[in-house]
């Protein structure tokens, strides 16, 4: 049970590196704490339901307190900058690469919304994938994010083969939670990989 | 700024997190577990809505973090225990001032016994 919650703890970690630094630095410990407490009184599933409901609202406005009452350092902001920039590009140049490769999208572009959908959610799944490359390592996340996004509009043109449309095919949305978890997983081998450097720092 | 702070109302997690307070300190997990308690699982805040409101309302000076506990026996250093200010306290006042006065006129009304 102990190893059990360890995990837990340990997954909850890692989704909190979502936050915004200046925030994390003051109440990460805080936080898993309380996600331990929660987890010793009552069952996993429920504590992570809890989670699940709390995370995106609070994630959203930590960031835009963040960005708005003006305590994010300017080193900061200008890698929130470069995230966001690399998530639009990433999305456009995706999104390009796939109309002059993948054949079904064809059947997806006569349906605007559809394609509107497809872009907007890709350019955020590319944002939180930036996000967690930001925190790991700020050296790498160009090609990082750009590898990641290559693998992903690769498995998407996949998919696009099928019958029907991409946003219609739901094994394509577990395709893109899957990819996100495996951005994750790059993540925190690059964080592996640049903790020396960071030390010297 | 201060009187502006004064006049508005309590967010549903701010006035249940100050009114878990009003007892006695408390750190995080136990606030949480309390404005559940108080709010009869109306509110249900996870770590990160709590740890939220409790930055912003440090920043406010609605509460504080309490370093001295010599009345607890068992306290675990590694938490952060909190408690509220005198301007958490008087907004706490204000609010409930405001929800008694509320309940008084819906009574009048006799809206209040249909209701409940």
């Amino acid at each position: 049970m102990e190893k059990t919650n360890d995990i837990a703890i340990k997954t909850y970690g890692l989704l909190l590196n979502l936050y915004p630094r200046s925030y994390l630095k003051e109440y990460k410990k805080l936080m898993e704490q309380a996600f331990g407490d929660m987890l010793k009184e009552d069952k996993h599933f429920r504590v992570w339901l809890k989670v699940a409901k709390d995370l995106p609202g609070s994630l959203i406005h930590e960031h835009m307190e963040n960005i708005n009452g003006g305590t994010m350092k300017r080193k900061d902001k200008s890698r929130l900058v470069m995230a966001v920039f690399i998530s639009i590009v990433c999305g456009v140049l995706g999104f390009f690469l796939s109309f002059l490769i993948g054949e079904g999208l064809m059947e997806i572009l006569s349906d605007k919304i559809a394609v509107l959908l497809m872009f907007v959610g890709i350019s955020i799944y590319n944002f939180i994938i930036c996000l967690f490359l930001e925190r790991f390592s700020p050296n790498s996340i160009w090609f990082a994010g750009f590898l990641i996004n290559i693998i992903v509009w690769a498995a998407l043109i996949g998919n696009l083969r099928g019958p029907g449309g991409f946003v219609d095919l739901w094994y394509g949305w577990v395709a893109l939670i899957i990819f996100a978890f495996v951005g994750s997983f790059i993540g925190l081998l690059l964080r592996k990989k640049s903790k020396p450097n960071a030390k010297n720092n | 700024m201060r009187q502006k702070q004064y006049r508005q109302t309590l967010t549903p997690s701010v006035f249940y997190i100050l009114l878990a307070l009003c007892d006695k300190e408390r750190h995080g997990y136990e606030i949480m577990k309390q404005t559940e308690y108080d709010s009869d699982g109306k509110i249900e805040m996870g770590p990160g809505t709590l740890y939220g409101n409790i930055k912003r309302m440090l920043a406010d000076k609605q509460i504080e973090e309490a370093y001295e506990r010599p009345y607890l026996i068992a306290v675990d250093e590694r938490r952060k225990y909190y408690r509220l200010t005198g301007l958490g306290r008087k907004q706490l006042s204000m609010e409930l001032n405001r929800y008694n006065n509320a309940i008084k006129i819906a009574k009048k009304r006799n809206f209040y016994l249909a209701w409940n």
